[in-house]
């Protein structure tokens, strides 16, 4: 029962995208409250009290509990947009494999793109013309990208091959920061809870000091956890 | 660490124990209503509506939240960090807290591990919801566990009053649910009747809402009616300005 309970991880076999709540906005008290209500987008308005929950409770949809137990509420609305902000058009729907793999050969295939549209116009009859405007439209798959990067090795040239490292690379520190993001909460949530406990832990301080003294052991480790608090929130401002 | 770090504030030399008489606190029981603090962290977590339980990712927020409290890292909050956090938290005054505080620890350590305080957390954002009835009906094994504070497997109208500001049983309820089951006010209820309380209560909730929305779509009916007449006279008005003006 005291134990700590095992941190949660997505499903296995699940393509691992990053979750709306992980906003890459600088650190606002409001962007930590978006978050958390994302979980609420059922009902699309912030949180009242009375006779509203009660409505909008039975008119949403997406309640609703496999065996009565806790489940995840995952909404994505804001997940395209975040993304395509940062990211730029990127699809979603392609392929159901590592992401990692898809982000890097997403920024080399825009690249590949590009001198695949020059050599349309260099070359090619007509059929290969039709051929290439339609692998141009459609969405690229993910299991053709290895045959477009062999495409892109030989054919494109040294100016575009450091060009598509240096995307390459930018795509690999994104990739970094988004795992690592994946594993904690969002700053904007860790700031407010963080805010919130330093307060109730001041407090709660005051009061030791008074009762039991500066010299218990007690005291002494609630004071470091307070110290440890006020640094990194000192952090935190500088950082911002 | 298994005392009560109260004892070691000297604040209340009492140890606190099950059963307390209330009967003398039953006035300052009729309390204010309790309210979560807006914008705090537990204000903004999402309680599902139809099961009245937090999301995988709200937990796992609100582990981390328990762990930052848990400065003594005994995977534990001990009485004076509890009472802080529900002081900050809530508007409850302290006597409130400490009972909140002695329901939770149902096994006298002077500490709540994790499962009572995500229990807690539900119980007041169901109460900020107004979802009380529905968290009784799908939880109602814990909360007679709580409510039975004595461990004697009987709760009675004196365990409803005591934490009426927590669960908002209604007194009018508890009344029509003695009667229509011939039981006497005293009655005290055990597992099973206290189950079929809670679906008492739900059936009421749930009738309670459907006489809100049909009372709302009477309203809009009514109003649209009464639009359509206004139009109508007015049209027959012009209809017959321009009949005289002829």
């Amino acid at each position: 029962m005291k134990s700590r309970s095992s941190a949660w991880r997505p499903p296995a076999g699940r393509r691992t995208r990053p979750s709306p709540f992980w906003s890459v906005t600088p650190a606002f008290p409001e962007a930590g409250s978006t978050w958390v209500r994302w979980g609420r987008t059922m009902e699309e308005e912030p949180f009242k009290a009375s006779s509203d929950h009660r409505n909008l409770g039975q008119a949403s949809g997406h309640d609703g509990l496999p065996d009565g137990g806790i489940q995840a509420t995952l909404s994505q609305p804001g997940l395209s947009t975040q993304l395509s902000e940062v990211r730029g058009s990127s699809d979603q729907n392609h392929g159901t494999g590592h992401e990692t793999r898809g982000d890097s050969q997403q920024g080399l295939l825009e690249d590949g793109d590009k001198s695949i549209s020059q050599r349309d116009k260099d070359s090619s009859k007509p059929e290969d013309l039709d051929q290439h405007t339609l692998l141009d439209l459609e969405p690229p798959r993910s299991s053709t990208q290895g045959i477009w990067l062999a495409e892109l090795d030989s054919e494109s040239g040294n100016e575009h091959f450091s060009e598509s490292l240096s995307s390459t690379l930018e795509q690999a520190g994104f990739r970094l920061y988004l795992a690592e993001q994946q594993k904690k909460l969002p700053l904007p949530l860790r700031e407010l809870m963080e805010t919130e406990a330093l307060e109730i832990l001041t407090k709660a301080l005051k009061s030791y000091r008074s009762k039991i003294g500066e010299n218990h052991f007690l005291t002494q480790e609630l004071q470091r956890s307070v110290e440890e608090l006020q640094r990194r929130k000192r952090l935190l401002w500088k950082s911002q | 660490m298994s005392c009560f770090v109260w004892d070691l504030l000297q604040d209340n030399p009492v140890i606190w124990q099950r059963g307390v008489n209330i009967s003398c606190q039953s006035t300052w029981l009729k309390c204010t209503e309790m309210k979560v603090k807006e914008a705090s962290f537990l204000w903004y977590l999402y309680l599902d509506k139809i099961y009245c339980l937090l999301s995988a990712r709200n937990v796992k927020a609100l582990l981390e939240y328990f762990h930052l409290l848990d400065v003594h890292h005994q995977n534990t909050l001990n009485d004076v960090l509890f009472y802080h956090f529900l002081s900050y938290v809530t508007n409850l005054k302290s006597r409130q807290i400490r009972m909140v505080f002695d329901m939770l620890d149902y096994n006298a350590v002077g500490e709540i591990g994790f499962e009572e305080f995500y229990l807690l957390v539900c119980i007041l954002l169901s109460h900020q919801n107004n979802l009380e009835e529905q968290f009784m009906y799908c939880h109602s094994r814990h909360v007679f566990r709580l409510l039975d504070i004595n461990g004697e497997q009987r709760i009675g109208p004196t365990n409803f009053r005591m934490y009426r500001f927590l669960f908002n049983i209604r007194k009018e309820h508890l009344k029509e649910f003695f009667y229509g089951f011939g039981l006497t006010d005293e009655r005290r209820l055990n597992y099973k009747e206290f189950k079929i309380y809670t679906i008492f209560a739900n059936d009421k909730l749930k009738e309670k809402q459907r006489r809100e929305t049909e009372k709302q779509e009477r309203r809009k009916k009514f109003k649209s009616q009464i639009k359509n007449t206004v139009y109508q006279v007015a049209v027959i008005r012009r209809f017959w300005n321009k009949k005289i003006g002829r």
